[in-house]
């Protein structure tokens, strides 16, 4: 959604950047938990490894006094810039039966709208309309508008809020949200303090949430003025087999707000590997326009020569076991070269986007070929009469499919064209699917097909994926036949992964000592997740549970 | 006998890939090429019913040379194979127009059977695919033309394939035969197909 900003006004913000120096300072560098400076050099030197970056930011406002908006980008590390500070936003929330969250998504508000006035009576409204996807299970519709974190104050009006199914033929013109022109109230006579029917007022501060009367009669609004509180107002309605799950909901409202960000912020990076980055931030008027007040810092991480621990050797086992001894020397001659040029190269993830290739293109031709061939041999075996070499070209093209497997793994791994929650939700269901093909287990997912715009590094993405393997594996081994389910879903700060099965579940004493729940534990320890094994008559379920850092919560990009 | 041509770069999965066609009953392998640049006046002159092909080829990529396929040739159905499952390529080769997928480890199990089902008209879906086809079409809102987007039944058809239903238990569960899912699911890929500009595919990608 874009909108026209007003000239006038980008003027006056202009001038008074020039006239007063607003300016936006690094505060504080944190690395790891630990406090650092850069070196005489102005830049900041890391060890090897990968590290958590935070940056505590401030705003100079200068005397203009005059509240800025803050985005920030750490290069080579990322290509996007991301508003740090903060939001106001409308966010829709569906639930299932249970009041569980299914899915949902946030609608935030940055900056102002055009002609913000003091008070709102004349404040003219913009309308916004945005589409609604409805997740599996779907029984109820929760709309919660928000100031946000406590730090954000300013002002947030909602109007005119209505919920329709364009895709619903019949129904295209009913509104599926009740009183959604705010006209119904029990205690009007209450002002400003009044609640309108079927909503309810949340947050640190409830009594920010207020009505408000304007040109277009009573609406709903927020007018945080305490940067230590925040106020919500809240509305949950059923669906009432109005929808069906899959549908595409239209949500538009009439709204008006000014967002003012706050002067200190902290920008979080983790998993930062080896590289060259540079840090940059900058401060922008609340319209959108430029300020000139930003300021940079370069970053190095000095790089180990093995750059991902279980990288080579995995590949390297993999290739022993089919190609055995000469092959391994062969590839570790031309392991060597490969890492001489990538000790030569900067960005991390330029080197993964290329390893994944390689990966792709020689190793992964030269094994299916073995494969064909084994099982041309095969073929002309069987015309033959020669059982014992039709077995080991059998066990040949087993070890063959099981190597590119394994490949297939590492190439999604490093490849940071993945590195997103969608990513590993697709990932998930197709491995799975292709895991417990022809075995006697039958796996469905309960996997939103639209996930929050999370990025998820490559170490987390790959430990979160190989406890969901080794769970799977352990239905394959102990559960005999049955139905299995995957879920995942992301919601309040943490990513649920739940791995179920309705099998015959196996001892919990014998299985909490197995070394595949051992590794399970150990791997969402690594990325600071929890494991949780619970195994009865009925079953067995795995819940993973990931906490997911503030800093990775999805930025979408603002309206103005 | 049903007449098939292979585009693959590397020599030797080439011919791994000719003797394996050449030894199966039925088939009659037409030519081999090994780049869609060579490949694409020869299959628009004499069009095969199916040719199998890479998704990595070196200059034009094998996504790009199904879509320039299927518009002179729309007849012609398209196999891709791929060495490792990655999802983007393989949507992005699936709205180019191609029929279906297999992976390159699958071959020597699956290549005849996918080929005789995919000529019997079958429309194969897997639960990953279809969660790319939901968040796609998601993404690209309402088409000019209302016959381009995707029916209730089609989507109730998605929302089962991507919770890994299987095709019959979609059918017995909307009361309907199997042949109909398929009829849907060809459907659906027809939409995906009309909707695909290849630069909203792309854009789509990237925006993940």
């Amino acid at each position: 959604m874009s909108l026209p900003f007003t000239l006038p006004l980008l003027f006056i913000f202009a001038g008074a950047a020039f006239a007063t120096g607003p300016a936006v300072v690094i505060e504080k560098i944190t690395v790891d938990g630990a406090e650092q400076r850069p070196g005489d050099d102005g830049i900041l030197h890391l060890p090897p490894g990968t590290h958590r970056l935070d940056f505590a930011i401030r705003v100079v406002e200068g005397e203009s006094a005059v509240p800025m908006r803050v985005r920030a980008t750490l290069a080579g590390f990322e290509t996007d810039w991301k508003e740090v500070s903060g939001q106001m936003a409308l966010e829709a929330q569906f639930l299932d039966a249970a009041g569980v969250v299914t899915g949902g998504q946030r609608f935030p508000c940055s900056g102002m709208t055009p002609g913000m006035l003091a008070t709102w009576p004349r404040t003219p409204l913009i309308r916004r309309r945005e589409p609604l996807l409805v997740p599996a299970g779907s029984m109820a519709l929760r709309l919660i508008l928000t100031s946000g974190a406590p730090q954000t104050t300013g002002r947030l009006l909602l109007d005119e809020l209505t919920v329709n199914s364009p895709g619903g033929g019949l129904r295209a013109d009913q509104d599926l949200w009740r009183n959604s022109g705010f006209s119904s109230f029990p205690d009007k006579d209450q002002g400003p303090e009044a609640t309108p029917d079927r909503w309810q007022r949340g947050g640190s501060r409830p009594e920010m949430a207020r009505v408000a009367s304007g040109n277009v009669g009573t609406a709903i609004a927020i007018e945080d003025d305490d940067p230590a509180g925040a106020a919500q107002w809240i509305s949950e309605q059923p669906l009432e087999g109005n929808v069906t799950p899959g549908e595409t909901l239209s949500l538009s409202w009439q709204t008006a707000w000014q967002v003012n960000p706050g002067t200190r912020h902290l920008v979080t990076y983790h998993d930062v590997g080896a590289g060259d980055f540079e840090f940059r931030v900058a401060a922008i008027a609340l319209t959108g326009g430029w300020t000139g007040a930003s300021t940079g810092l370069r970053v190095q991480v000095a790089r180990h020569l093995w750059e991902r621990p279980w990288f080579w050797p995995l590949v390297a086992g993999s290739v022993t076991a089919l190609l055995g001894g000469a092959g391994l020397l062969l590839w570790h001659q031309r392991m060597q070269r490969r890492l001489e040029r990538l000790a030569a190269q900067h960005a991390l993830e330029r080197d993964r986007a290329r390893i994944a290739r390689d990966m792709h293109d020689d190793l992964g031709a030269r094994l299916m070929r073995i494969s064909l061939l084994t099982a041309l041999t095969e073929r002309e075996l069987s015309a033959g009469d020669n059982p014992a070499a039709l077995v080991h070209t059998e066990q040949l093209s087993g070890l063959a499919r099981d190597v590119v497997a394994a490949i297939d793994e590492i190439v999604w791994a490093v490849d940071p064209g993945n590195d997103t929650l969608d990513h590993l939700g697709t990932y998930l269901c197709r491995f799975a699917d292709e895991f417990l093909a022809g075995s006697h287990v039958r796996c469905r997912f309960g996997i939103p097909p639209i996930l929050p715009a999370l990025p998820l590094g490559a170490e987390v993405r790959h430990n979160l994926f190989l406890a969901v393997k080794e769970a799977l594996n352990n239905i394959l081994k102990h559960a005999g036949p049955c139905e299995a389910r995957l879920e995942l879903h992301a919601t309040t700060g943490v990513l649920y992964i739940d791995i179920t099965d309705h099998g015959t579940g196996f001892p919990a004493a014998a299985g909490l000592s197995g070394n595949g729940l051992r590794n399970m534990e150990r791997r969402l320890k690594d990325i600071g997740g929890e494991c949780a094994v619970t195994s009865g008559a009925d079953g067995t379920k795995v819940s993973l549970r990931w906490p997911i850092p503030s800093s990775s919560l999805p930025c979408t990009p603002s309206p103005l | 006998m049903h007449t098939i041509t292979i585009v693959e770069d590397d020599a030797g999965l080439r011919d791994s890939l000719a003797l394996l066609i050449q030894g199966a009953r039925g088939w009659k392998l037409t030519g081999t090429h090994a780049s869609a640049e060579a490949a694409l006046p020869a299959l628009t002159r004499h069009p095969p019913e199916v040719v199998l092909m890479d998704i990595n080829l070196p200059g034009m990529s094998g996504i790009e040379c199904v879509h320039r396929l299927k518009e002179s040739v729309p007849q012609v159905l398209v196999l891709m194979v791929t060495v490792y499952d990655n999802s983007d390529q393989v949507f992005a080769a699936l709205a180019a127009g191609a029929s279906g997928y297999l992976l390159k480890r699958d071959v020597p199990s699956r290549l005849l059977d996918f080929l005789q089902d995919i000529l019997n008209g079958g429309a194969p879906m897997s639960s990953h695919i279809a969660r790319q086809v939901v968040r796609f079409f998601h993404n690209q809102g309402r088409a000019k033309k209302e016959t381009d987007d995707l029916t209730a039944r089609e989507r109730q058809i998605l929302e089962g394939l991507a919770q890994g239903s299987l095709y019959k238990e979609i059918a017995s569960e909307l009361n309907i035969g199997v042949e109909t899912v398929n009829t849907h699911v060809r459907n659906i890929y027809a939409k995906l197909h009309v909707r695909n500009r290849t630069e909203a595919v792309l854009k789509f990608l990237q925006s993940r």
